[in-house]
Formats: C-alpha cells, structure tokens, sequence
C-alpha cells in the first residue's frame, strides 16, 4: 500500500470518526440471519433468548410487539379508530415481491404525493402542519409505479415537531423486507399494527395500515412514546 | 478509527461467518456510517445509500465465511459496499454500464445540511481535484484500498492510479496549507 500522507490522512480519519453509525442499517441482514436454521435452533436456548433481547432490531422488535398486539385494541382500546375497510380483506394474497434493486427512484413534488395520498388529512382538525417534506416515488424496471417514498416534518399546534418516515405500497406490491410485516397484518385482517420501541435513546413509532388503494409503513420519532404521531395516523387513516 | 477498531471489525466478520447476530450488531455500530458514505459517495441520494448499505450488510452476512481472516476486513466492506452500490446505480440507468470514476459525491443530495464540518473540509479540500482523483483519494485514505484494488476496479493501470493519486494528494495539501483552491483545470 502507498504510504498515506499523514495531514491528508487526518482529515479523512476526522470525517469518517464523526459520521455516526446508524444500527437500523443492518436490520436486513439480521432477519436474514435470524431466518436462517442455525439462528432457528439457537432461538430455543433460554440463554440466547436473553441476548436476543439485547441485540434484536427494531424491526423484529416491530414483529414481536406486532404479534402481541394482534388482537388487542389499539389506540388505548378505542376501536373507533380503525377505518372504515378493516376486516374487508383490505389486503391482497397475490402480490408480488420485489427488493430494493427492482426500483429506481426520482426525487418528486409534494403536491404530486399529497394529490394520491391526501396527506392534508394530517391537517384535518388544525392540529398539525406539514412543515418540510422529501418525496420520492419508486418505479419497477418496466415503469410501473411501486411505492413512495416520504419524509416529513410535522409541527403540532403547541410546536411539538415529528419527523415522519413514511413508504406507501401501491397495492399489489411488497417491499420483500415488509413481507412479515404484510403477511401478518393480512393473516389477521388487522388494517392497523402498531408498535413503539426505543431507537438509540429516541421513541420510535410504527405503524401499518392500508388506505386508499396503498398501504403504509409509517415511522414517527418525536421523542415521547406514541403521542402525536399516533393522532397523526389517525388523521391520515381517517 | 482506531487499530483497536479494525481488529474488532475482522473479529465481527468472522463471528458473522458462524451466525452470531451480536457481531452483525456490533459491526454495525463500528461501521454503517462508514458504509453510508461509500454508498453515497456511488449513488448520492441518501435514502438510496440507505437501502444499498441493508443489503450490503445482507451481502457481508452472504460472504463473511469467505473472508480470510488476515486481511482488511473493513476494505472488504468497504468494496461491498461500493459494489452493491454501483448495482443499484446500473439497476436504476437500466442496465447501462456506469463507470465508477466518474461519479462521486461527499455527500447527498437530499441531506446536504446535515453535513458536518469535517464533511466540509474533506469537500473543500477535494475540490480542485478531478472526478477520477477524488475517487481514488476517497479509496485510499477513506476506504482503505491498495493501489492495486483501486486499478482493478476503476479498469486502469496501476500506475495511472497512482499518478492520480499523486496528483491528487498534492493539489489537497496546497489546499490544506493555504494554497489558492483552482480548478482542475488550471492546477
């Protein structure tokens, strides 16, 4: 190897030790992992049962409060809340799969999202204003329309800001990751999972519901467990 | 990162060839901002570079038991990383083929504010280097790749990397010790 220049080499050594890890990043992976049989077997062992508990990612944390909470009701148990299509086989079984290397994305507006997926609805009682927003629409190789993808900043009348990460399906497709996701929510005919967990000291909710011809993977971060984002689902469900 | 680091990134692999999840999570910590920046630096977008470093992390679980154990373990990642990112880059030009040396971002296009001051000074300093040089600086000094790799993947001759990399390396410490930042062109 070539002998690095030690001032060239500091300041490359200072970006890369101030760029911060971001653990979710290999929740992929870990699945795959997870999925495997040797992970199956050692999952029967008490012992690592309890390393599970240590290291298990968000989204498997997702998975297993999502077991849990089917079944029981959300919201604090105002089953209200839930639109007017649950239990009407909202979900499709035929779809078809895909993975991140099937679509390709381009950068869009706002309106354009807000004109398919009534994202005013967050607005609905005054509560809330969308107050940045990065919109993304994914397409499959043939062209086709698959998924937006948004990330949007909502401030709450009394100035609480949430930031909103959010993909909606076209129906018909799945995000291979989102398949235990979808299955479960489909095998239960619930329209509505839902799932705090605790994200590098930060609250983190997620949420899966259908509407509109699309279903959605919401994940709200506000610092507080549930609170605002859970208004703003519903508001967005409604 | 320290000598410490680059051990424990080797171990983490090893461990990951024989299925223990607390290294997939302990290399993870150590590594996916790193692995972030090499995706960003290929396709740009950080939501895209998102998605390339999960399946990067799939590929390194795919392939960690044909790591050997002696080499730098987080070159590899780093090459992983890179090649699954220009995946996706042909993936989204449909198939067309894309030459590595001549992209290159520092940072992403929807987060440059979030940049941070040596972010800034690496970009700065970068500047007046072409595209095909700040591509191999960015191998040598970030990614931690040999002359040898760095040909091998950009499709040159050593010692045109090389130069680039001399050429290079002498434009930044002009910049770095107060020398005017030209262009390409007129260094």
């Amino acid at each position: 190897m070539m002998k690095k220049d030690e001032q060239i080499k500091k300041i490359f050594e200072d970006y890369g030790d101030d760029l911060q890890a971001n653990e979710s990043l290999s929740c992929k992976a870990r699945l795959a992992m997870a999925a495997s049989d040797g992970k199956r077997s050692s999952l029967s062992s008490e012992k690592h049962s309890r390393k599970i508990l240590v290291w298990i990612t968000p989204v498997c944390a997702i998975l297993i409060v999502a077991a849990v909470l089917f079944g029981l009701p959300v919201f604090g148990g105002n089953s209200n809340v839930l639109p007017d299509n649950a239990g009407n086989n909202f979900l499709q079984s035929n779809v078809e799969y895909y993975s991140a290397v099937d679509v390709k994305g381009k950068a869009v507006r706002f309106e354009e999202c807000n004109s398919v997926l009534k994202l005013d609805s967050i607005n609905k009682n005054g509560e809330f204003q969308i107050v940045s927003a990065d919109c993304y629409a994914f397409y499959s190789d043939s062209d086709e329309f698959v998924y937006y993808k948004l990330f949007l900043g909502v401030r709450s009348a009394d100035g609480t800001f949430t930031e909103l990460k959010i993909v909606a399906e076209k129906d018909g497709f799945v995000y291979a990751d989102f398949a235990e996701i979808y299955r479960e929510a489909n095998k239960n005919d619930q329209n509505l999972l839902y799932a705090d967990y605790d994200e590098s000291g930060e609250y983190v909710t997620h949420a899966f519901f259908a509407a509109r011809n699309f279903h959605f993977y919401v994940w709200g971060r506000n610092g507080q467990p549930s609170s605002d984002v859970e208004k703003i689902i519903k508001n967005l469900l409604d | 990162m320290t000598e410490q680091d680059r051990q424990c990134i080797n171990d983490c692999i090893v461990k990951i060839s024989k299925g223990d999840s607390l290294a997939l999570e302990e290399l993870s910590r150590l590594v996916s901002g790193r692995m972030l920046s090499v995706a960003v630096s290929v396709v740009g977008s950080k939501s895209i570079a998102e998605e390339v470093v999960q399946d990067a992390f799939v590929r390194i679980y795919q392939n960690a038991a044909r790591f050997r154990s002696g080499s730098n373990g987080y070159a590899w990642i780093c090459k992983i990383t890179q090649n699954v990112a220009l995946n996706r880059l042909r993936s989204e030009r449909n198939g067309m083929s894309v030459n590595i040396d001549e992209v290159f971002y520092l940072a992403a296009d929807d987060n440059v504010e979030e940049q941070s001051i040596t972010a800034v000074t690496v970009r700065d300093a970068m500047k007046c280097c072409t595209v095909f040089e700040r591509r191999v600086i960015y191998q040598k000094y970030f990614m931690d790749i040999t002359v040898r790799d760095s040909a091998k993947i950009l499709g040159r001759s050593r010692s045109a990397v090389a130069r680039a990399i001399a050429s290079g390396e002498r434009k930044i410490k002009n910049y770095l010790n107060g020398g005017t930042n030209l262009p390409p062109d007129v260094l």
